[in-house]
């Protein structure tokens, strides 16, 4: 963890078709005394809009968990509006995060192949997952 | 075949009508013609050869291309289509030489064409020729229908205009007036020597092979009845449909297993740790969300939905595994399942007020009461003593520098062969901490809290039916009269 990283504040964006997944989800983040914001979207294409309009600089320390299985754009259409607006890798580092229902190895492996794309985690999130995420991403448990 | 030839030639039996508006042309020929002995009958324009046909019954026609009443094209059309004369040999004779109109004529069935002036023997050879094929056709008809006598497949002959000139036996049994005319229209839309095609016909289907004899013009048409071959085949495509609707069914079913079915289950599974953790946790003991009560029951909604596609998607196989699939009520289930723990949820910002006399109230948070109360629950679904209530009894008791929480309960009297069993499972903690720690400390706080106090636990005693808590405290207050509630 690095000094920077300790100065900014830990951001998630949940992207999810399922209220209630969000709900919880965001009640277990919220627990988690280092993240600061947790912004929910049920619409994949909302969240796509609200990712573009964010700078370079809050990027940083930007963790998105993505649903794959969603009705009118999946997560996969989601990665693929990302590799084509970011390229390979988003913005000053920021991770994505699989979070599915689905435990398909098909699915994994397709994840595997974005590399934006920085782990793969089969639902329900718990804290154990969050402790797990944060110390891929920055080092922080 | 020169000698063959001459036989027909020099036949006596051999009727021509002849066909010109020109008396003298008509006279001329007439008289060439019986020279060689035929039997001639002449005709003055169209319709008088058309009166005269059936009567004189010819077996060749020679006629003029320019009549008065029609011309010799369009005669020639309407003799092809009586009965009898379609196959008649028919020369036509002009002094018109434009090739497109000699090709007309040949095309409307004309066999042979003389340009005037002709020789003599022109004509005698035009007519040898057309009696021999005639002839030949004749032999070959009577060759094949006597061979395709004994064949137990259908065939027929139609002739370049579309008329049936043969059948055989078994041809008569597809019975149908038009078949021949459906056939014809079918048949010129090939140009080939050999073609077949499937022809359905009154709940029959045959595979139709046709040869096309371009030299005489007609079509030897073989049928081949494979309706039962046909039958079997949309009988194996239907199997394949149904197993091919099996196959998506299957497909949609461990799809909606595999992911519609697991995301309320998923859901449920989150939310019932949550409100286990809430349960359990210091922090939440004020405030189990009420606000998780709705999203247990679209999680239990949503799964309700699922089961019903589930059951519908069975019920679409027709193979009555639906029949003997019997979805209990989910909801009656789940919350028959849960109802000792959703009382305690819904309940969860409530407060239970006792009464312990001097004027002063204690406010109990259910929370933390919420372990004890499944608990209690559950003994008393083991119990099944209808007869009698689960009674607790707390009495809250001080000395000078202890407080002491008496908890009396009659489980040992509703069941006395396991008390300590019984009393030990209503104070366990799922948690695993000790009962100090779940009940008494927090119990003794929230008391405490109410009044200011500050205290220590310090011991707990057990005694049958009784459990007494003591902690140590700073002041020595006043001594309370006894809450008590009751549990059906």
């Amino acid at each position: 963890m690095t000094l920077k990283n300790l100065s900014k504040p830990l951001n998630f964006i949940l992207i999810d078709d399922d209220v209630i997944q969000l709900f919880l989800n965001k009640k277990i983040l919220k627990d988690n005394s280092k993240i600061s914001e947790i912004v929910s979207f049920s619409m994949p294409e909302a969240a796509l809009e609200h990712i573009y309009t964010l700078k370079d600089v809050e990027f940083e320390n930007q963790i998105i968990l993505l649903d794959l299985n969603m009705p009118v754009m999946s997560g996969w259409e989601v990665l693929e509006n990302l590799k084509i607006k970011y390229g390979e890798s988003l913005p000053a580092n920021a991770k994505i995060y699989i979070l599915s229902s689905s435990d398909l190895p098909e699915d994994i492996n397709k994840s595997k192949e974005y590399t934006m794309v920085s782990g793969f985690y089969t639902k329900p999130l718990d804290k154990l997952n969050v402790d797990k995420i944060l110390e891929t991403s920055f080092n922080w448990i | 075949m020169k000698n063959s030839k001459m036989q027909y030639y020099k036949s006596p039996s051999v009727k021509i009508l002849l066909i010109d508006d020109e008396e003298s042309i008509r006279e001329n020929i007439q008289e060439l013609l019986e020279i060689k002995d035929y039997e001639v009958q002449s005709a003055k324009h169209a319709t008088d050869a058309l009166n005269k046909l059936i009567s004189f019954n010819p077996d060749l026609i020679v006629t003029d291309l320019m009549l008065p009443d029609f011309s010799g094209i369009e005669l020639i059309e309407q003799i092809r289509r009586i009965d009898g004369f379609s196959e008649i040999p028919v020369i036509v004779i002009t002094g018109n030489h434009k090739p497109e109109i000699l090709r007309s004529s040949m095309t409307s069935g004309a066999d042979d064409y003389l340009s005037k002036p002709f020789k003599a023997n022109e004509l005698y050879e035009s007519i040898t020729s057309q009696l021999y094929k005639k002839a030949v056709r004749k032999e070959n008809v009577e060759l094949i229908a006597e061979l395709s006598k004994q064949s137990p497949l259908p065939i027929i002959r139609i002739n370049q205009f579309g008329k049936l000139i043969y059948s055989n036996p078994a041809a008569k049994l597809i019975k149908s007036e038009n078949l021949v005319e459906l056939l014809y229209k079918k048949i010129k839309r090939f140009n080939e020597v050999h073609f077949n095609f499937e022809f359905p016909f009154d709940k029959q289907l045959f595979k139709v092979e046709v040869t096309h004899n371009s030299i005489q013009g007609y079509y030897n048409v073989y049928f081949l009845d494979i309706t039962t071959e046909w039958n079997k085949n949309l009988e194996l495509s239907q199997k394949n449909q149904l197993i091919q609707l099996k196959n998506e069914n299957l497909m949609q079913f461990a799809n909606i297993v595999s992911h519609d079915l697991k995301a309320p289950i998923i859901n449920l599974r989150q939310l019932t740790n949550l409100i286990i953790s809430e349960a359990e946790d210091v922090k939440y003991k004020n405030s189990i969300s009420e606000s998780l009560i709705p999203f247990l029951d679209q999680s239990l909604e949503k799964l309700e939905c699922v089961m019903a596609k589930l059951v519908e998607i069975l019920k679409g196989r027709h193979d009555g595994v639906a029949n003997k699939l019997k979805i209990r009520d989910l909801r009656l289930h789940v919350e028959k399942q849960t109802k000792k723990h959703l009382n305690g949820f819904l309940n969860a910002n409530c407060y239970l007020t006792f009464s312990i006399g001097k004027n002063i109230n204690l406010d109990f948070p259910l929370t933390s009461f919420n372990v004890i109360i499944k608990n209690i629950c559950e003994i008393l679904l083991k119990f099944k003593n209808k007869n009698e209530d689960l009674k607790i009894h707390f009495s809250y008791s001080e000395t000078e520098n202890r407080i002491m929480l008496d908890i009396e309960h009659n489980c040992c009297l509703l069941n006395k062969t396991d008390s300590n069993e019984t009393f030990n499972l209503i104070y366990k903690s799922k948690s695993g901490n000790n009962i100090e720690n779940i009940i008494g400390f927090q119990t003794i706080k929230n008391i405490m809290n109410s009044h200011n106090g500050d205290f220590l636990f310090h011991k707990k005693t057990e005694k049958n039916c009784l459990c007494t808590l003591i902690f140590i405290k700073n002041d020595s207050q006043k001594s309370f009269q006894t809450p008590e509630f009751y549990f059906n």
